[in-house]
């Protein structure tokens, strides 16, 4: 079995590690790892624990690899984990090390995995964009959400919603013209939750706009409610006496209203009112 | 901090007028809100009409969930109508419950959770599945406007929890939390003499949770017949199949929870936050130390001692902050420590106090009533009806949850944290902060 160049007999101990064997081994080089963390040590056992990903170490090793490298890893291994977003055994693993780290450089390498990647690694990438909140992968993923793989297509629309910017919201919104019908759902969710965090980072009238796109009628009741209160939170319902005579026709948004009148539950509950009350 | 309206009663801690009030102000600069509701939209009395019976689906029903699903099936304005697990034989022993209970074959089975939420018919879910799938039919089951009364600990990790507490917030979601402590009377009545400084000024809070295990390690195992294990390990890693990893041994291991620590924090700690008035802020400093499982594929905290500091001003009846000590080294409940004396809580009724006289002490008028619930399953149906709060919301399961996923955080790192509960991240830590949310498997993600 190739072996990685690293002295550390800790390390060497874990490449032939398989599922059912004693773990004393793997916590002896979590150990050390946790020890690393913030110490001129990090980066050579970060370098160390990435360059067993292309050993002959056993994919359970690699799995546990992976695991550290989300604690250990910095913007320098990216060249050495990002072929495995790519990897039909490491492609979860090789997001789960990556997601935590910050950095362009590993953006970037998403960026490109995602472009390449067949449909059960593209929703684990676009998945890991959106967690990242990486708004210059709103073109990528935008491409991703006309994909006419549902999950494929959901799992980017989802991510756009979570990135949550200006120009992710414009693509949410320009979507509505290109994915199929039962795709606007789900666009219509992901663009609630972006509204809501306009609103946390204070660009409450891009997302007013979008709540009141939301409320029409060609939306489902449970959307056209969360829109609803969306508006009631930013102070958006403007012309009350057009609003009245709206709700007096209209019983979802009339139920939407009356029961946020009733759930006394609306000071300190979102991140944003949290930092607004300190 | 003011107190809050969600751990007021609806009834006595809130009147009507404040909270039109409130809603106004915080509608800063458009219209009064609630004038432009038509009085059709509320009942005379204040309540909205009540539908029909409630319509239910299961979603995990191993032996939490059904023990939940049997305590709703004694409810007459509840029906049970389909029920979903990825074990075979925990979701048919469930349907075979709910037919024998009405007498009759219709109750759907599922696999999946997404076809039961697919139903056209279902008014709310009960979730009761492992800790590391708590967050994805949640927040599916919310954006299709169901109410959801689910498991704790709220979920696997802080943003999944912040995740949770958004989504329900932003759909108007009425919730429980499965903390049911909240609808006894002794927690309850504990918790608001503390919260009236009955105790003086508190100083300590010590909550005592159950001490962690250890097993050998574990050979690879053919999957049972009918247990769908991938759907089961959904967005966590991939792992090979042994049975000591699964139903309720999945609490051990830190892929799928967080040990004995995860599991009675939504209790105790949510009973210790609801006396300090804290159920929506948290410490702002975090030591800990463990011990742990030396081998096996049982991971969590075995032993384990949280010293979890809470700022001034962060509890109304702590001026000068005041520590929370969560471990196993005490014995099992709640005690809050002030000055004049002190309360200690736990399960099967039990209330004691120094000076005894403490207990006999009356909650005038003027002072915080916290919200009563004499029936948590009772209290959720009433309150899908009604709109209003339950008792047990979804924002105090998340910041008591938090309480112990920052513990296992400074165990894991070995030192002291810093924490900003206003923004839920640590204080200039980076490190730290990679342990706030795990990429999930795919096909798996939040917001199916």
């Amino acid at each position: 079995m190739m072996t990685t160049s690293s002295a550390r007999p800790e390390i060497a101990a874990i490449q032939s590690y398989e599922f059912g064997q004693s773990r004393k081994p793997l916590d002896a080089v979590a150990k050390l790892v946790v020890g690393a963390v913030g110490t001129p040590n990090q980066q050579q056992l970060a370098h160390e624990m990435a360059a067993l990903l292309s050993s002959g170490a056993t994919l359970e090793a690699k799995r546990f690899a992976c695991r550290q490298l989300a604690v250990i890893a910095t913007e320098a291994q990216t060249a050495a984990i990002a072929p495995y977003l790519l990897d039909e055994d490491l492609s979860d693993m090789a997001r789960y090390a990556l997601q935590p780290v910050a950095g362009d450089a590993v953006d970037r390498a998403l960026i490109d995995a995602l472009a390449k990647a067949n449909d059960d690694q593209a929703i684990g990438i676009a998945t890991t964009l959106g967690a990242r909140r990486t708004d210059r992968a709103v073109a990528s993923l935008k491409k991703r959400a006309a994909s006419g793989n549902a999950a494929v297509a959901r799992a980017a629309i989802a991510a756009l919603g979570r990135i949550g910017t200006p120009r992710a919201a414009r693509a949410l919104t320009s979507l509505n013209d290109h994915v199929a019908a039962e795709r606007k759902y789900d666009v219509a969710n992901a663009l609630l939750l972006a509204a809501s965090t306009l609103v946390a980072e204070g660009k409450g009238e891009r997302a007013e706009a979008i709540y009141e796109d939301l409320v029409a009628p060609e939306h489902s009741d449970s959307v056209r409610k969360a829109a609803f209160l969306g508006l009631v939170r930013t102070g958006g319902l403007q012309d009350p006496e057009t609003w009245r005579a709206r709700l007096d026709q209209d019983p979802v948004l009339r139920e939407a209203a009356a029961g946020y009148l009733r759930h006394a539950a609306d000071r300190y509950v979102t991140l944003a009112e949290q930092q607004t009350a300190r | 901090m003011a107190d809050t309206p969600e751990s007021t009663s609806p009834d006595q801690g809130i009147s009507r007028r404040s909270f039109l009030k409130r809603s106004t102000a915080a509608a800063a600069g458009a219209v009064a809100f609630p004038y432009i509701i038509p009085a059709s939209a509320l009942g005379a009395d204040g309540h909205v009409a009540p539908s029909n019976r409630i319509v239910m689906g299961c979603i995990g029903v191993g032996s939490q969930g059904t023990g939940n699903m049997k305590g709703f099936l004694n409810f007459n304005e509840c029906q049970v109508v389909a029920v979903c697990d990825v074990d075979r034989a925990h979701r048919h022993n469930a349907r075979d419950v709910v037919n024998q209970r009405y007498g009759n074959n219709d109750c759907a089975d599922y696999n999946d959770f997404r076809e039961l939420l697919d139903r056209d018919d279902l008014d709310v879910v009960s979730i009761a599945v492992p800790d590391h799938w708590h967050a994805i039919p949640a927040i599916a089951a919310a954006k299709r406007g169901l109410d959801i009364y689910a498991e704790k600990p709220l979920a696997l990790t802080i943003r999944e929890g912040r995740a949770m507490v958004d989504t329900m917030h932003r759909y108007g979601t009425v919730w429980q939390t499965g903390s049911w402590q909240r609808s006894r009377a002794n927690f309850h009545r504990g918790a608001e003499l503390v919260r009236n400084g009955r105790i003086g000024q508190v100083h300590t809070v010590e909550v005592g949770l159950p001490t962690g295990s250890a097993i050998e390690p574990q050979p690879e195992m053919p999957i049972p017949d009918g247990f769908d294990y991938d759907f089961w390990l959904g967005p966590a890693p991939d792992a090979p199949y042994t049975e000591k990893r699964c139903h309720w041994d999945f609490r051990w291991i830190f892929d799928y929870s967080g040990g004995q620590l995860t599991d009675w924090a939504a209790h105790h700690c949510d009973i210790a936050n609801w006396g300090m008035g804290t159920e929506y802020t948290g410490p702002v400093s975090i030591k800990a130390k463990g011990e742990f499982p030396e081998d096996g594929i049982w991971n969590t905290a075995i032993n384990y001692m949280l010293e979890c500091r809470f700022a001034p001003g962060a509890s109304p009846v702590a001026p000068d902050g005041f520590t929370m000590l969560v471990s196993n080294s005490f014995p099992m409940g709640c005690r809050w420590k002030g000055t004049e004396g002190e309360i200690f809580v736990d399960r099967g009724d039990t209330i004691t106090a120094e000076p005894a006289s403490v207990l006999d002490s009356v909650i005038g008028a003027d002072e915080v009533h916290l919200y009563q619930s004499l029936d948590h399953a009772q209290n959720f149906f009433d309150c899908v009806r009604s709109r209003r709060q339950c008792v047990a919301p979804i924002a105090p399961a998340h910041h008591a949850i938090a309480i112990a996923h920052l513990g296992n955080i400074a165990m894991r790192l070995e030192r002291e944290l810093h924490w900003d509960p206003a923004t839920e991240t640590f204080v200039n830590d980076p490190e730290a902060d990679r342990f706030l949310e795990r990429a999930m498997r795919g096909p798996w993600h939040l917001y199916i």
